[in-house]
């Protein structure tokens, strides 16, 4: 496509010749060759042939848990034979933050040269479809444009839950217990419907040579149950820090359920659950607390959980799950401040297990959780996601004030300071 | 919140560079223009700054600043073209014979066209150093027109005095109030010098003019506005305390440049202005002259905008060139040499040209990182411009000397090759 990008030298060619006239002046009559020069320089000036280009992307890691840091890099190349002065590219990224570099280039390229975009994403659960990224050439004199797409054949990133990972695989090896107690004492306690994924230890078969039906035994499990993981999906950790940045809550939920995929390949029977869901929603109870013992399949239960927080604008909901800002003022009680919602949680931990919190720590109810937790007799390790995003005072302010209350929980039980992609920080001292 | 940068790092340097360069060699080709020039620019400078303030600053300090710079801007405005004009009726006038009169009003208008085309040009560069944002020159007009608004009703004011008492306001209103006042500060006055005087008073005026802004912000709705009348109030008050100084310093010069023959006139009527209307009325019908000039000069700009569908960014750049080319051409009717006046007309395009690829540039692909697509572009650009130097110069040497105007069938072939050349060029187009 063609621009009428020189038409000023027309308007200067015509001046100087006005002018030039009017005043007897040769000098400006004979300047008029610069801006008609100009003219001809844009008409004249044309991309060389049809242009060639080829461009490959490539993703770093090639599959990316969430949260986690992506480098992408577009290699633009110039396979045709003639120079192009001015190559301008784009890659479109769809719906991923973009926390490094530039998703835009512009440079000029000889005949086997290439060009490099280079920038970082942050991975959020999914398939994430990158469009071909487009491409703007111009001749030299900026006065011819054409503008297309360059087809790639790596368009796709991927985002999973990983089935195992060195983060939880070091979590555990640092705090777990994985040594298998359930030993003598487990006690019958009623049978229900199978369900898919249940242990085949845990089939009646008896029942099932009898009835053919499959049914699965439940012991009394709450006793049996050594350890606790719990994922803090309440409000105020589900607003994201940026746009398409993943949440807080949705982290704690991720790494909660990592960890109890890495307990049940250790052999190791945890109970699971989850803190802060909508009143209303179908696996909580009235208080917003989801819970499930060992053999209910934790890790299912916060799959489904965190397939529902994908995406989730975040609700400013108050800390006790209600909707009343009056429920919410917490000044003083016997039981140190405790909401419905942690009273209830407080409930469903089984005795003397140990309790890995997930938690974003975005404000107090941790703290207060983590010290109940405490005075019970529980050994506590809480897990929390640095949630980056942005750099305005606000994120600063909020940074700070998460690693005091990190600092608090590390008066009563272990802290990990956990930055997606980046591995396990240190305990606070 | 601030935008991304409207032009890139090279383009912005080679619109200034090439603008300066220009203008320095303007001014050393008219040493007498010196003066006007540097007024007008510096003038022009303190516009564009006053226009940041008044957007960058968004907060009534900041309206206060742009209110009292623009008093200034538009000193120098007027004062640019006016000492040019000056200048030049002192070296021309009387002349010799009738018919010289209109070779001398045309050297005038030269010499008036290359102040101003500096002016213009410089206005222009600093804009784009500043990378003007967006709504600059709207906010900008909001606050000009709030600070005319003040010493415009003021002026009205003492002329009105004037019609009803037959008298001045000087007399019966200024009068009173200046006798006590010049009682209490004269001791003061005579101690410092004038100029830390009148610096000590504006530093300690802007806080003060600040708070009032604060007070005003209420009544008017914005925080421009508010800064703006404040400015205006201070602005008034000092036009009225020094107008008496301002009227005799003006009036001394008028006398100095003008010729002898109308020297008794000149002397008369400002006496008789004095008389019927009083010096405070007359200074502060100039000071809200210079600030309307101001006010129009940003309503071109805006309408431009408009009309051109350009942003305040890419308004910059192409004030550049027009004043650059402006001056050069005025400077070619008083007789510059052919080498500046091909080299200017060239250096216009590349100006033109900078700006505009610059701006595109950076709204396509961002600021960073460009400089190799620049340089091939710029490159470009620039080769075709010595080639049409060369060509321009080659013409002009191969003419005979006064070809142009002693020689009507030269004059009409050279013109007839131009418009030939502009004739091929739009059928190619």
């Amino acid at each position: 496509m063609s621009t009428n990008r020189w038409r000023v030298g027309l308007a200067a060619t015509l001046t100087l010749t006005g002018v030039g006239l009017l005043f007897a002046e040769p000098a400006l009559l004979a300047a008029t060759i610069v801006p008609l020069g100009y003219v001809c320089y844009g008409l004249v000036s044309r991309l060389s042939g049809s242009p060639q280009l080829r461009a490959t992307r490539t993703f770093d890691p090639a599959a990316a848990t969430p949260g986690e840091q992506v480098t992408v890099r577009l290699r633009v190349e110039n396979t045709g034979d003639g120079v192009l002065p001015d190559v301008r590219v784009v890659d479109r990224v769809p719906g991923l933050a973009v926390v490094e570099g530039s998703t835009r280039a512009g440079t000029a390229l000889a005949p086997g040269e290439a060009a490099t975009v280079e920038y970082t994403v942050l991975a959020r659960r999914g398939d994430h479809e990158f469009d071909p990224p487009q491409v703007r050439l111009r001749s030299l004199a900026a006065s011819t444009v054409w503008t297309t797409e360059l087809p790639v054949e790596t368009t796709t990133l991927t985002c999973r839950t990983p089935a195992r990972d060195a983060v939880t695989e070091a979590l555990l090896a640092q705090f777990g217990h994985t040594e298998d107690t359930r030993g003598e004492g487990t006690e019958f306690y009623a049978t229900r419907e199978y369900r898919r994924g249940d242990p085949m230890r845990r089939i009646d078969w008896r029942h099932v040579a009898k009835t053919g039906e499959f049914v699965t035994v439940q012991y009394r499990d709450q006793q049996t149950d050594r350890v606790a993981v719990i994922a803090d999906a309440r409000g105020p950790g589900r607003l994201p820090p940026a746009p398409d940045h993943p949440s807080g809550a949705a982290l704690a939920v991720d790494i909660a359920q990592r960890l109890l995929g890495a307990l049940d390949r250790a052999g190791v029977p945890a109970a699971g659950g989850v803190a802060g869901l909508d009143p209303g929603a179908e696996l909580a109870d009235p208080s917003g607390v989801a819970w499930a013992s060992a053999d209910d399949q934790p890790s299912r239960l916060l799959g489904s959980v965190r397939g529902h927080l994908d995406g989730q604008p975040g609700r400013t909901t108050t800390p006790t799950g209600t909707d009343t800002p009056e429920a919410a003022r917490v000044v003083t009680r016997p039981d140190g401040g405790l909401d419905a919602t942690a009273r209830a949680l407080l409930d469903r931990v089984p005795t003397g297990a140990q309790v890995f919190l997930c938690t974003p720590a975005v404000d107090d109810w941790p703290v207060r959780v983590g010290r109940a937790l405490a005075e019970r007799g529980h050994e506590l390790v809480v897990v929390s996601p640095a949630v980056t995003g942005g750099d305005d005072i606000g994120l600063r302010v909020a940074r700070l004030e998460r690693r005091q209350r990190l600092q608090v929980l590390d008066t009563v039980g272990e802290t990990v300071d956990w930055t997606p992609g980046d591995g396990l920080g240190g305990s606070y001292e | 919140m601030s935008e991304a940068p409207g032009r890139t790092r090279v383009a912005s340097v080679l619109v200034a560079g090439t603008t300066a360069v220009v203008v320095a060699l303007l001014v050393r080709a008219f040493p007498d223009l010196t003066v006007p020039v540097a007024v007008g620019a510096t003038g022009a400078a303190l516009g564009v700054t006053a226009l940041w303030l008044a957007v960058v600053v968004d907060s009534h300090a900041g309206g206060v600043g742009a209110g009292l710079l623009f008093v200034p801007a538009g000193i120098g405005a007027i004062g640019g073209p006016l000492a040019a004009v000056m200048l030049l009726v002192e070296q021309t006038f009387p002349v010799e014979a009738e018919a010289l009169l209109s070779v001398g009003l045309l050297s005038i208008l030269g010499h008036v066209g290359v102040v101003l085309g500096c002016s213009v040009a410089v206005l222009g560069a600093v804009f784009t150093l500043q990378d003007a944002a967006t709504g600059a020159v709207e906010r900008g007009m909001t606050v000009v027109v709030a600070t005319a608004a003040v010493p415009g009703v003021a002026g009205a004011g003492f002329l009105l005095v004037g019609v009803l008492t037959g008298g001045t306001a000087d007399r019966s209103l200024v009068a009173p109030v200046a006798g006590p006042v010049n009682g209490l500060g004269g001791p003061l006055v005579g101690l410092v010098p004038n100029w830390l005087f009148a610096l000590v008073t504006l530093a300690a005026a802007v806080p003060a003019l600040t708070v009032a802004a604060t007070r005003l912000q209420p009544r008017v709705g914005s925080r421009q506005v508010a800064g703006g009348i404040a400015a205006g109030l201070f602005t008034t008050v000092g036009a009225v305390a020094l107008a008496e100084w301002v009227y005799a310093e003006a009036v001394a010069v008028a006398l100095r440049r003008f010729p002898e023959d109308i020297e008794t006139d000149i002397g008369e009527l400002s006496t008789d202005m004095a008389m019927s209307v009083g010096e405070s009325a007359v200074v502060l019908t100039a000071l809200v002259g210079c600030l309307g000039s101001v006010g129009l000069v940003l309503l071109l700009l805006y309408l431009g905008q408009v009309a051109g569908s350009r942003s305040a960014r890419r308004i910059g750049a192409s004030l550049a060139a027009a004043g650059t080319f402006l001056g050069v051409v005025a400077a070619a009717t008083i007789g510059a040499g052919t080498v500046l006046v091909v080299g200017g007309v060239a250096a216009s395009m590349l100006v033109w040209d900078a700006g505009e690829f610059g701006e595109t540039l950076a709204r396509e692909v961002g600021a960073r990182d460009t400089g190799r697509l620049e340089l091939v572009h710029f490159g470009g650009t620039a080769l075709v411009g010595v080639g049409g130097i060369a060509g321009a110069l080659v013409v002009v040497g191969q003419l005979p000397t006064a070809a142009v105007d002693t020689t009507p069938v030269e004059t009409v072939a050279l013109s007839s090759v131009v418009v030939g050349l502009l004739a091929l060029v739009l059928a190619l187009r």
